[in-house]
């Protein structure tokens, strides 16, 4: 008895002792696994949530986020202005065919057609060949009165309707040639000439007026 | 008792003492520091951490796969800058901490008009180019720098041309150029001065540059 009352008051002195040094090892052990990951935990789940939105895309689709984009063609992209096909093609004098006489005139006898074949156009003002002239309106039959004029304004290539017949033997205007007759260069040469020779002669009579 | 208690304490505090001391200590001994050509952070490792970097964005295998069977990439990769907006002209993103040494190459890619930079699989450069006109195109496919000038001034064009890495015999290079909106060039792949001057000292003669072509949209024209 007399053993157990002397061990009895040491008890809680020996259990207060443990318990602060597992405490203290506690505090210890937290801080050291704290030490030791060092990370942030909000942090990695932050980053392993960005990097499978960043997972989710191709490659090329990553490069073309951070992309200015395409350049655009156009003449800022180019040193020099590239050829424009439209206004290099060369500019032909309009050829205005002459009224047909029997236009005016309403109930004259339908003209017999004329086996012959389409006529094809010079050149083409709008665009495309011959194939533009659909085939029936070669077919000579059912042609009404009157309706045989050429169309107006005279320029190929245009889609002749079916049922009209063009006059085949409409008389052509001759063509302006591009290249000018030599009478014309003559006469051109000559009056460069003259032109040349006004101007030494002002200036000679300028530079002796000056010495003079 | 009690007097028993006191060392035993004195020793868990002893012990918890010298486990939070060896716990503290760094994890993984430093590996030794490889000198960088151009980097911030001169603490580098061997291998490059993939977790807990915001800066870099590193490839799964598939993504690697579909790159290199689309053909944005002709050779494996690791990892991209996280760049957060698009670049603008003028615009460049450098970043090669921690990136360790190896192979370098460049791969300049006309239809997004950006040039990227990479060491050892990882991207460490990258920015807005300008490129040649429609009468002056650029090279495209492999070519390998022939020749880096630093000072050069073309006696072709009269003009500077800081940071040259020459591609092609007949004068095709990349160099620092004003990179602005709507500009070409005569060829050569321009890049903004800073960008050239990072790009010069990360190359070396013989590094391969692939240029890739632009796509060309709509039907073809006809002249």
């Amino acid at each position: 008895m007399s053993v157990s009352v002397a061990s009895r008051p040491s008890t809680p002195i020996g259990s207060r002792w443990v318990v602060a040094a597992a405490i203290i090892l506690a505090i210890a052990a937290a801080l050291s696994i704290a030490t030791f990951s060092r990370t942030n935990f909000a942090k990695q789940v932050r980053d392993a949530a960005s990097a499978g939105l960043d997972n989710i895309k191709t490659v090329a689709a990553m490069l073309a986020d951070r992309s200015p984009g395409q350049r655009p063609e156009g003449a800022l992209a180019s040193l020099k202005h590239k050829k424009q096909p439209v206004l290099h093609q060369r500019a032909l004098p309009k050829v205005r065919r002459p009224v047909s006489p029997l236009a005016g005139i309403v109930g004259t006898p339908p003209v017999p057609p004329i086996e012959m074949p389409p006529q094809t156009p010079l050149y083409s003002m709008v665009s495309g060949g011959p194939d533009v002239i659909p085939p029936t309106s070669i077919v000579p039959g059912g042609a009404p009165p009157g309706s045989n004029t050429p169309p107006p304004g005279g320029g190929g290539g245009i889609v002749v309707p079916p049922g009209t017949t063009d006059t085949p033997n409409v008389p052509e205007t001759p063509v302006t040639p591009a290249v000018p007759e030599p009478a014309t260069w003559a006469m051109m040469l000559l009056g460069f000439a003259m032109v040349g020779w006004a101007i030494r002669r002002d200036k000679h009579g300028a530079a002796t007026a000056a010495a003079g | 008792m009690k007097a028993g208690a006191v060392p035993l304490a004195l020793t868990l505090l002893g012990a918890s003492a010298a486990l939070w001391a060896f716990a503290a200590k760094p994890p993984l001994a430093q590996p030794p520091s490889i000198p960088l050509r151009a980097a911030a952070n001169p603490t580098v490792s061997a291998e490059l951490p993939a977790v807990g970097r915001r800066d870099r964005i590193f490839l799964t295998k598939a993504q690697l796969k579909q790159a290199m069977a689309s053909g944005t990439v002709d050779r494996p990769i690791n990892s991209l800058l996280a760049v957060k907006a698009p670049l603008h002209f003028g615009d460049f993103s450098w970043n090669d901490t921690a990136v360790p040494q190896g192979p370098t190459w460049i791969r300049v890619d006309l239809q997004t008009q950006l040039i990227s930079v990479f060491r050892s699989g990882h991207e460490i450069g990258t920015a807005v180019i300008v490129y040649g006109g429609d009468n002056k195109e650029t090279p495209v496919g492999t070519q390998h720098i022939l020749a880096k000038a630093r000072d050069h001034r073309s006696s072709l064009y009269d003009a500077e041309m800081p940071y040259t890495l020459r591609l092609t015999d007949d004068g095709v290079s990349i160099h620092g150029s004003n990179v602005r909106w709507g500009a070409a060039t005569h060829g050569c792949v321009g890049v903004p001065l800073e960008f050239a001057r990072r790009l010069f000292a990360a190359t070396r003669v013989g590094d391969e540059v692939v240029i890739i072509p632009p796509i060309k949209a709509g039907p073809s024209r006809t002249s």
